[in-house]
């Protein structure tokens, strides 16, 4: 499994990286410290999953997922977003845009794995 | 707003971010004016909340103040690096990202109705804190002096509602 982690934060990719290699799984990472970026990797990394930032420098989670959705072969590529903003208008929004799962930050552990078990299910 | 009622929703929100990411449990120990060492010694930062859709006004801004010991311990665990490797970029980076998420956190103990958007946190002058009140948490491991408190936060949103 190939994962794209997103966030303009170094301590926050790592975070998410290690809590994912707690779960024992098998994969492959690469990170970005924007959309911007990430979308330029993305094209090149292919990912099977994106968790993402929402609030970030040069381009949001948000306008990231949106313009994944132009690009052959990255349309359909999950997105995990993560936020420190508790809103359920803009949790709404978020997933309304095509995201598969809001986790409010402080991200824990356990929400996590929830949200890529969610996704992946028993093909992990 | 008092220092009391901030209290009220300050503590358990910086517990809870400090319990599920940092995996410790700080004291909260009052309100105290940010003088001295407590202040020389720190790496202060700001987050600037902005209003969105927001069934209330709110204005104004969070401030983290926090000794350089604990932003190091923090960016040591989360890398993970020896501590004495950690540049003062991590460490910042740690703070950054601390201060987003205890806004959120306070936001949500504090009106957890409301809908809000806020900025992206920055660094300020220390001198842009001195005398002013905060929130002081013990964390262990965080001080020289374990009487010291090693995080602050200084909370001056308003709300009209």
């Amino acid at each position: 499994m190939q994962i794209l982690v997103v966030d303009d934060s170094q301590m926050m990719r790592h975070y998410v990286v290690r809590t994912l290699q707690m779960m024992g799984l098998d994969f492959e990472t690469r990170e970005a410290e924007n959309g911007r970026d990430a979308i330029t990797i993305a094209k090149m990394f292919h990912p099977d999953l994106i968790i993402t930032d929402l609030n970030m420098p040069e381009m949001s989670g948000q306008e990231l997922i949106s313009k994944l959705h132009g690009i052959p072969g990255l349309m359909n590529t999950p997105v995990i977003v993560m936020s420190a903003v508790r809103s359920q208008g803009i949790s709404e929004g978020v997933l309304r845009s095509g995201a598969l799962a809001y986790i409010e930050k402080p991200v824990s552990p356990e929400a996590l794995r929830r949200s890529v078990i969610s996704i992946f299910g028993d093909t992990l | 707003m008092s220092g009391e009622r901030q209290a009220a929703f300050l503590e358990p929100a910086i517990v809870q971010v400090m319990e599920t990411m940092y995996f410790c449990t700080p004291l909260y120990c009052g309100s105290a004016s940010l003088t001295g060492a407590l202040l020389g010694a720190s790496l202060p930062f700001r987050e600037l909340p902005s209003l969105v859709e927001t069934n209330s006004e709110l204005s104004g801004e969070l401030r983290v103040v926090m000794n350089e010991e604990l932003a190091r311990r923090m960016a040591s665990d989360f890398l993970p690096a020896d501590p004495e490797d950690v540049t003062h970029e991590q460490m910042d980076g740690t703070i950054r990202e601390f201060t987003n998420i205890a806004c959120g956190a306070a936001l949500a103990k504090w009106m957890p109705k409301a809908e809000f958007q806020f900025g992206i946190p920055r660094k300020m002058d220390p001198e842009q804190n001195n005398g002013l009140s905060g929130h002081c948490f013990l964390v262990p491991g965080g001080f020289a002096d374990e009487a010291m408190p090693s995080l602050s936060i200084i909370f001056a949103l308003e709300s009209d509602a």
